[in-house]
């Protein structure tokens, strides 16, 4: 039986059901699910997952595009006692094989469409333990739903148990899966929702993918908050326009490429962007002159927010919407290359190579603990060991922070440069030269 | 992983803006890093007294520096607090101390006249730790100890699963019952609030009620969780409190409807400066439509919001936002992002929009069960969810509506008062045959306690004796202000006592019949 203090990610749908169960949670394209419907059907879900012999602790892989099923298949899984796994739709046959072999799935859902991905993958049945999302045959996703209860069910399972399982892009050699409990996944989606300042009415807009911690993040804070989610399954900047127009969102996450793209969009003008209201960059260093100009060009709020995989859907630090409001001081200006102030939920700090502090202004290695920090890699103690020795993680970014706390990103630790014993690094180089005028 | 515990958000604070004043209080200022460096030094001095890691040590202070420090200090060391409310008579002290274990007993030596009563009761207590006047020979002073700085050594590792304070509440069945809070359900009763209630980290935020409720615990943690300024007042009375506000340019105030009406009753309210003041809180119960309107007017830069909650969830629930305070008149708000609440029937089924039933909740914040007593922690938390035993219903967008309070709690000025625990001090006077307490309306504190008697056949008695009875016994607020006496208690068929019968009889002026 759970105790009255659980922090378990998965009564957050039954909580907003109850709450508001005609409200619409998940639109995409011209979909709509309300919070009722989308919690009797992960209901359902977990009971069929359940009756295919899921176990808790076990991992179910999700392969699709952003769409509604994967977030039912994620608090399926969860209600189930399960664990989540979404799957890098852009990644190639061997890539997904290794992932899926690593994950040991009990269970692997996917979209008709990357059914092909699969093939590198063994012992992989229709029907049995593949479920395929959109297919119009007898053995599609929906039937792991048929004739499942609706009821409330609660999983047997405690606040630091395996909720998330997500791989990190761009490594070499064998994948990495990082460990999120439940408690990461709730402490992160609180801290996300009080940094970005979202509200219960907002409609959230979600572009970045689902299988990747800045897209899982944003649909698990905005649920959390109870607000309607749109799905994008690709960024196109006039489809985004007319998205935001149509549902009326009012908040959105981006990243930095997309806000480019967006300003230099020719139909810019073409539609009615009032209802946005926060706009929430991340996942890549923003460029300052294109935040300049959106600065300029919108009157959204802007909140940076930077983060990485092992700190769960959550992030290290967050630049409130106060840092983005330039009144021509340098030092405002400044600022905005800042990655802001450590999270709620975490404190960062400044580490040598001997893991001692560093005083303000010295660069050297970003290190974070919090409730938002990952449990480790999957079967990887070594790794983990490494990563997270004495009690910190050491996110392989090197920067340094100011008097007042704002944090500064300059390279990742690994693009170093020694030259004459000077450690030097070349993002700095490259960005001195960027302000070159002769520099495109 | 990192354990994030009330002294570790004091480390956090005074990390993040060392020179930001963290106490403002009628016997100093204190910036965070002296409010950290001075509980640390405290902390080694109480080690070495002797405190250890889940001791539990009762404290019996007013608001003011000294208790924030000592908290602060007896929590680093993993010590348990047992605050005791400055309002209890002897025996209910005794009760609580003797309860929570507690082997330290540090207070404010204008308490003394109490706590000599309190000592011989309580043989565990082996440390009487004075602060403030003149320590006797039996007492060791706070003060003295802060100046016997010990050398270094190693902080006990806490978890946030440790427990924090036990906080007393008066339970149903008449005696108090401990509710243990853990770092984590403080913190997050903390962050829950930090994030929807109308609060940021450069607010300066009255501390007005005593520590001993939970709601100011609670204010506590949360000024910690977010970095605050806490501008803390020994005693409420409205003048000095609105002086103090103008004087610290207050942001935050929080208080029960009760409180705030003494406050509205103030007769040259507009000549305090109020501009300061960006949010008002409110809680304990709903706030009439008139008194939020009056609030607007009086702090007219600032926002109104209401929380529902008790000592079991660290005075969070639900929480009514501003925007909605008069559109959802009577509602106690929506719950928290991290709480789940329910309406469910006797069979525990849930109940649809409008259907009134138990109130059910489960979140971090709430509580790991009573201290020593199983039978109350399993009645509470049946099937993983505890049992609120207030009577409620949610509307169709989820706002929170109270309909009667547990039962029978009578709340008078703020204070939840349980009537069994008078009843059965009442039926100890010697003329009494049986006796039942319920709220009578009363205009200026909401509701007093009225007693209803059957005397002994052939015996007289006055008011005043069954009042004067309950001397020593309770604390003031808990005595009857008026008594009727009856020849029999009106019973329902099979036996109990009707009390709804009881308060329907009773005018707001029967006081003295």
């Amino acid at each position: 039986m759970q105790s009255a203090n659980t922090m378990l990610f998965s009564y957050v749908s039954e909580k907003h059901a109850k709450n508001h169960g005609d409200k619409i949670y998940l639109a995409e394209g011209s979909r709509r699910l309300t919070f009722g419907q989308f919690n009797r059907r992960a209901n359902q879900l977990a009971r069929g997952l359940l009756a295919r012999g899921l176990r808790p602790g076990d991992r179910v892989c999700i392969l699709n595009h952003n769409a509604i099923e994967n977030v039912e298949a994620f608090f399926g899984a969860l209600k189930a006692g399960g664990v989540f796994c979404p799957v890098n739709t852009r990644l190639a046959l061997p890539e997904v094989a290794a992932i899926v072999a690593d994950a040991e799935p009990a269970l692997v859902i996917a979209g008709e469409e990357y059914l092909a991905k699969l093939a590198g993958v063994p012992n992989l049945h229709v029907g049995r333990n593949l479920f395929v999302i959109g297919g119009g045959e007898a053995d599609s996703f929906e039937t792991i739903l048929e004739g499942q209860s609706a009821e409330r069910i609660e999983p047997v399972r405690g606040d630091d148990d395996l909720a998330g399982l997500i791989y990190t892009s761009g490594t070499t050699g064998r994948p990495k899966g990082v460990m999120w409990t439940h408690r990461n996944l709730f402490s992160s989606a609180h801290a996300s929702a009080i940094s970005r300042r979202t509200r219960g009415a907002d409609v959230a807009l979600v572009a970045a993918p689902i299988y990747q911690a800045a897209g899982v993040g944003t649909v698990l804070a905005s649920t959390f908050r109870g607000n309607t989610v749109v799905l994008l399954n690709k960024f196109d900047p006039v489809d985004y326009l007319a998205t935001i127009e149509r549902e009326r969102v009012t908040t959105a996450f981006l990243i930095p490429v997309m806000l480019l793209k967006l300003l230099e969009c020719p139909q810019l003008s073409d539609f009615d962007l009032s209802s946005l209201r926060t706009v929430c960059y991340g996942s890549a260093p923003m460029p300052i002159t294109v935040l300049k100009r959106a600065l300029a060009r919108f009157d959204w709020r802007f909140v940076g927010a930077c983060g990485a995989t092992e700190t769960s859907p959550g992030y290290i630090a967050f630049l409130d919407e106060h840092d983005h409001m330039l009144d021509g001081s340098p030092e405002m200006e400044a600022r905005l290359r800042s990655i802001g102030h450590e999270s709620i939920n975490a404190e960062v700090r400044i580490f040598n190579d001997e893991d001692r502090e560093l005083p303000p202004g010295e660069i050297g290695e970003i290190v974070i603990r919090g409730t938002n920090v990952m449990a480790g890699y999957w079967r990887q103690p070594e790794l983990t060991e490494e990563a997270l020795r004495h009690g910190w993680h050491h996110t392989g970014d090197v920067g340094y922070m100011d008097h007042e706390g704002y944090i500064f990103l300059v390279d990742r630790k690994k693009e170093l440069i020694i030259s004459g014993g000077f450690n030097v690094y070349p993002k700095e180089i490259e960005d001195a030269l960027q302000s070159h005028p002769a520099v495109l | 992983m990192l354990q994030m515990t009330i002294p570790y958000l004091l480390e956090r604070a005074a990390r993040k803006c060392p020179d930001k004043e963290a106490i403002v209080s009628e016997t100093g200022r204190l910036r965070y890093r002296e409010w950290l460096e001075n509980s640390n030094r405290l902390a080694r001095a109480l080690h070495a007294m002797g405190v250890k890691k889940g001791d539990r040590i009762a404290t019996l202070f007013l608001n003011g520096r000294t208790v924030l420090e000592l908290y602060l200090a007896l929590m680093k060391l993993g010590a348990v607090l047992a605050p005791l409310n400055v309002r209890l008579a002897a025996d209910e002290l005794s009760y609580i101390v003797k309860n929570s274990d507690a082997n330290v007993f540090v207070y404010d030596h204008q308490f003394r006249p109490v706590v000599d009563k309190v000592r011989p009761g309580t043989p565990r207590v082996g440390r009487w730790v004075v602060s403030g006047g003149q320590p006797l020979p039996t007492e060791e002073s706070l003060e003295a100890l802060q100046e016997a700085d010990s050398a270094g050594f190693e902080w006990p590792d806490l978890m946030e699963s440790d427990a924090a304070c036990i906080m007393y509440t008066a339970g149903t069945t008449g005696k108090p019952k401990g509710v243990i809070h853990s770092h984590r359900s403080c913190i997050w009763a903390a962050a829950a609030a930090a994030g929807e209630v109308d609060l940021a980290p450069d607010y300066r935020v009255a501390l007005v009620f005593p520590l001993f409720h939970v709601a100011a615990f609670a204010l506590l943690v949360t000024n910690l969780y977010l970095g605050c300024s806490t501008v803390s007042m020994a005693k409420f009375d409205p003048a000095s409190l609105m002086e103090t506000v103008q004087r610290e340019r207050i942001n935050r105030l929080v208080f029960p409807p009760t409180v705030w009406n003494f406050i509205l009753q103030l007769p040259d309210l507009d000549r305090y400066d109020t501009s300061s003041v960006r949010s008002l809180g409110s809680g304990a119960e709903p706030m009439p439509t008139h008194t939020k309107r009056r609030l607007m007017e009086v702090f007219p830069n600032a926002k109104l919001g209401e929380t529902y909650g008790m000592t079991e969830t660290m005075a969070v629930i639900s929480t009514l936002k501003p925007a909605d305070a008069l559109s959802k008149t009577d509602s106690v708000g929506k719950p928290f992002h991290s709480v789940e609440a329910r309406i469910v029937d006797e069979l525990g089924r849930d109940l649809p929009a409008g259907q009134i039933g138990e109130i059910l909740v489960r979140g971090p914040n709430v509580t790991s069960g009573y201290y020593q007593n199983p039978v109350a922690t399993q009645e509470a938390f049946t099937d993983g969810w505890l049992h609120t035993g207030d009577l409620g219903e949610m509307d169709q967008d989820g706002f929170l509506y109270i309909r009667d309070r547990k039962k029978d709690m009578i709340i008078s000025g703020g204070e939840n008062i349980y009537p069994r625990e008078i009843e059965e001090v009442l039926a100890t006077h010697p003329k009494v045959q049986e006796v039942a307490v319920v709220g009578a309306p009363d205009p200026i504190w909401g509701q007093r306690v009225h007693a209803a008697v059957a005397l002994k056949p052939g015996v007289l008695c006055t008011q005043e004796e069954i009042i004067l009875h309950c001397k020593d016994k309770l604390a003031g607020f808990k005595k009857p202000r008026s008594v009727t006496f009856v020849a029999a208690l009106p019973r329902s068929p099979a036996g109990k006592v009707l009390k709804r019968v009881l308060r329907d009889n009773l005018e707001p002026d029967s006081s003295f019949s």
